[in-house]
């Protein structure tokens, strides 16, 4: 196992390499740019053309696309990501504090989400058709056909406009103690936990029910085993597999954060940071971004496969 | 000689939309100590629904309607779930159709071996991997210390059955039911399961309920046997009663027995069949369950349903006119 993450993760090199060129190109190729959103509205007419060059020649943009591609590839490299237009600083500054506002949010996201699907769905599964079975059908069906934001305004409405317990949205402000944050992280988080809540139920007694109907928990209910062993020892190890690959899916957005419910609620996330520093043609910004997104999505995808391995003992890795 | 076990008129249905499906429709039958009952019957003929009946692992929409399973002279047909789950596995325990699906396939065969042995006789891990060991070596299999270590993907359909034997009789229960164990296996190795079952069955004096549609493994394997058709027994007798010195026989039986393909029959004669097919258990015939397909049926067996009557000392038929011997 040993061997082949080593060989994996050697492997991910050349990929990260043929991203990196295409969302160079990609992002360069993009309508708009940053040159125009620097210069300052208090600069005069005749100063703009040579603010406009001094700014072009500042950020490199004077130089030829290849050009540019190695400078920046060379500085990724030393661990300098480059310059954030749009907030006049090191990229690393500028992403630090949204991936840890997104981490906190898609994290407790990420728990809720899993502990409510598994047991849901395994209940659901066990006593399929009963009452919690179609409560929990009819409930995933709704909340995958409501959009995100729908749902999220009516909880603003409902709990900050109407009860006004809780604020319609937001960020605690620096320093704020505990207390502060959950106000703030309640009305985000139900949002999201619903959204992921409503495939992974599914999934997960999809899984159980496929795991269930098989000869060999008819063997462990013949072996004299309690309901609970067959169920959860004897189908939930076998229903693991299809349930691995949603959850290492959602790992993805634990760092990636969400556009939408972000923009929603104002929280200062990855998801609203890319949004804003899209509209701002910040280059250097998206495109750290988008590499940050892609290594994550190679990162957990290969974590899947080692889990895979793990879990089930007919998939050898070499 | 003592019944271990005795089903006495068991009713088990199954609830559908569309009614009930009456599976097992009133059977009754009984095993004796030490010895091997030979169920045999069509698909669907309530054979494997009995023995389901007999451990309870039922479907969520089938239960027992009507009658009672005696076990050691205990009513365990009404047990509960506790009660039931300390029976399964060891006093009664079954082995499957299938070898290559009823294994669990992420577990070790130690650790499905060892399951069994740390609940019902209350074993250590370690006791219970090193009894797991001497389980797999009582039924020959050859190399017992890496078997135990490895997982049923990699062993064979024949090996699978083997450790499937090896699980059921580890605690060593009363009774073995063995539902159609060798019939998704290739002769040879059929053979070789069934030498195996009848070796451990005199060495541990272990009871079999060995279910199959195969007349040919009931007279290398069985004592007793009992006919099933439709979800009833239609006959029951010692094995020799029913293979040759009878007097009687039910006509179902008489099917069964001429339509065995034989080595020294005429390549040109056309095997011989039961007409007809298995009623739909739906719509199941008014009066004898078998009248619409047997040659003999009178109106007598189309208007009222015959008992199971006892023709001579341990030989019962459901029938109103039993097939003298000799007359085929």
């Amino acid at each position: 196992m040993i061997k082949y993450s080593i060989k994996r993760i050697l492997s991910l090199i050349p990929v990260i390499f043929a991203i990196s060129i295409v969302l160079f190109s990609l992002t360069k190729i993009m309508p708009g740019d940053p040159v125009s959103m620097m210069i300052p509205t208090s600069a005069k007419p005749e100063q703009i053309p040579q603010l406009r060059e001094e700014i072009t020649k500042q950020l490199g943009l004077d130089k030829s696309l290849p050009e540019q591609y190695v400078a920046w590839i060379g500085n990724v490299a030393q661990g300098e990501l480059g310059f954030s237009s749009w907030k006049n600083d090191d990229v690393k500054n500028v992403i630090a504090n949204p991936l840890k506002n997104t981490v906190i949010l898609n994290f407790f996201v990420l728990i809720f989400s899993l502990t409510i699907s598994i047991t849901a769905g395994i209940r659901s599964a066990v006593k399929k058709n009963s009452f919690v079975d179609q409560f929990w059908q009819v409930f995933s069906l709704i909340c995958m056909s409501v959009p995100t934001f729908f749902i999220g305004l009516c909880l603003v409405f409902v709990f900050a406009l109407r009860l006004g317990w809780l604020p319609s949205n937001g960020m605690p402000v620096d320093g704020s103690g505990l207390g502060e944050w959950v106000r703030f992280l309640v009305l985000p988080v139900i949002t999201l936990t619903i959204t992921s809540l409503a495939s992974t139920v599914r999934y997960v007694r999809n899984a159980m029910l496929d795991a269930l109907s098989q000869d060999y928990i008819r063997t462990a209910r013949s072996k004299g085993l309690s309901e609970k062993v067959v169920v959860y020892s004897h189908a939930f190890r076998n229903a693991l597999i299809p349930i691995v690959t949603v959850v290492i899916a959602q790992i993805g957005t634990l760092f990636g954060g969400s556009m939408i419910t972000e923009s929603v609620f104002v929280w200062d996330g990855m998801g609203s940071t890319l949004l804003t520093a899209l509209n701002r043609r910040d280059f250097y910004l998206v495109i750290a971004m988008n590499m940050f997104y892609a290594v994550v999505y190679l990162i957990s995808n290969f974590i899947a496969d080692l889990t895979y391995a793990l879990v089930d003992p007919r998939i050898k890795l070499d | 000689m003592a019944k271990l076990l005795e089903i006495n008129n068991l009713h088990t249905y199954f609830e559908t939309k569309r009614g009930l499906i009456k599976a097992v429709n009133g059977v009754s039958l009984s095993i004796e100590e030490g010895h091997t009952l030979g169920v045999v019957g069509e698909s669907g003929s309530g054979k494997s629904q009995t023995a389901m009946s007999i451990l309870k692992l039922f479907e969520k929409n089938q239960k027992i309607y009507d009658g009672e399973i005696k076990f050691q002279g205990k009513v365990i047909s009404n047990y509960n779930a506790k009660e039931m789950s300390k029976v399964r596995g060891n006093d009664i325990s079954m082995i499957f159709q299938e070898p290559m699906t009823s294994l669990n396939p992420i577990f070790t065969v130690n650790r499905q071996i060892s399951e069994v042995l740390m609940l019902h006789q209350g074993m250590s891990k370690k006791e219970a991997e090193q009894h797991s060991i001497e389980m797999l070596k009582a039924v020959k299999i050859a190399n017992p210390e890496q078997v135990n270590k490895s997982y049923p993907f990699q062993l064979s359909g024949g090996m699978r059955q083997r450790v499937m034997i090896a699980m059921a009789l580890a605690c060593k229960p009363k009774l073995l039911i063995a539902d159609e164990p060798t019939t998704a296996l290739d002769v040879t190795i059929q053979a070789q399961i069934l030498y195996l079952m009848n070796e451990l069955k005199r060495e541990m004096g272990t009871s079999i309920m060995f279910i199959t549609h195969d007349l040919g493994v009931i007279n290398q394997m069985a004592d007793d046997v009992a006919v099933m058709y439709c979800g009833q027994v239609v006959e029951t007798a010692p094995v020799d009663k029913i293979f040759q010195d009878s007097e009687h026989i039910h006509p179902y039986t008489e099917g069964l027995l001429t339509s065995i393909p034989r080595l020294n029959t005429d390549r040109s004669s056309k095997l011989e069949v039961i007409p007809g097919a298995v009623p739909h258990p739906l719509n199941l015939p008014k009066g004898c369950k078998f009248a619409p397909r047997c040659k003999y049926a009178t109106a007598e067996c189309r208007e009222n349903e015959p008992e199971l009557k006892e023709v001579s000392p341990g030989h019962a038929i459901r029938c109103f006119h039993p097939v003298k011997r000799g007359k085929q």
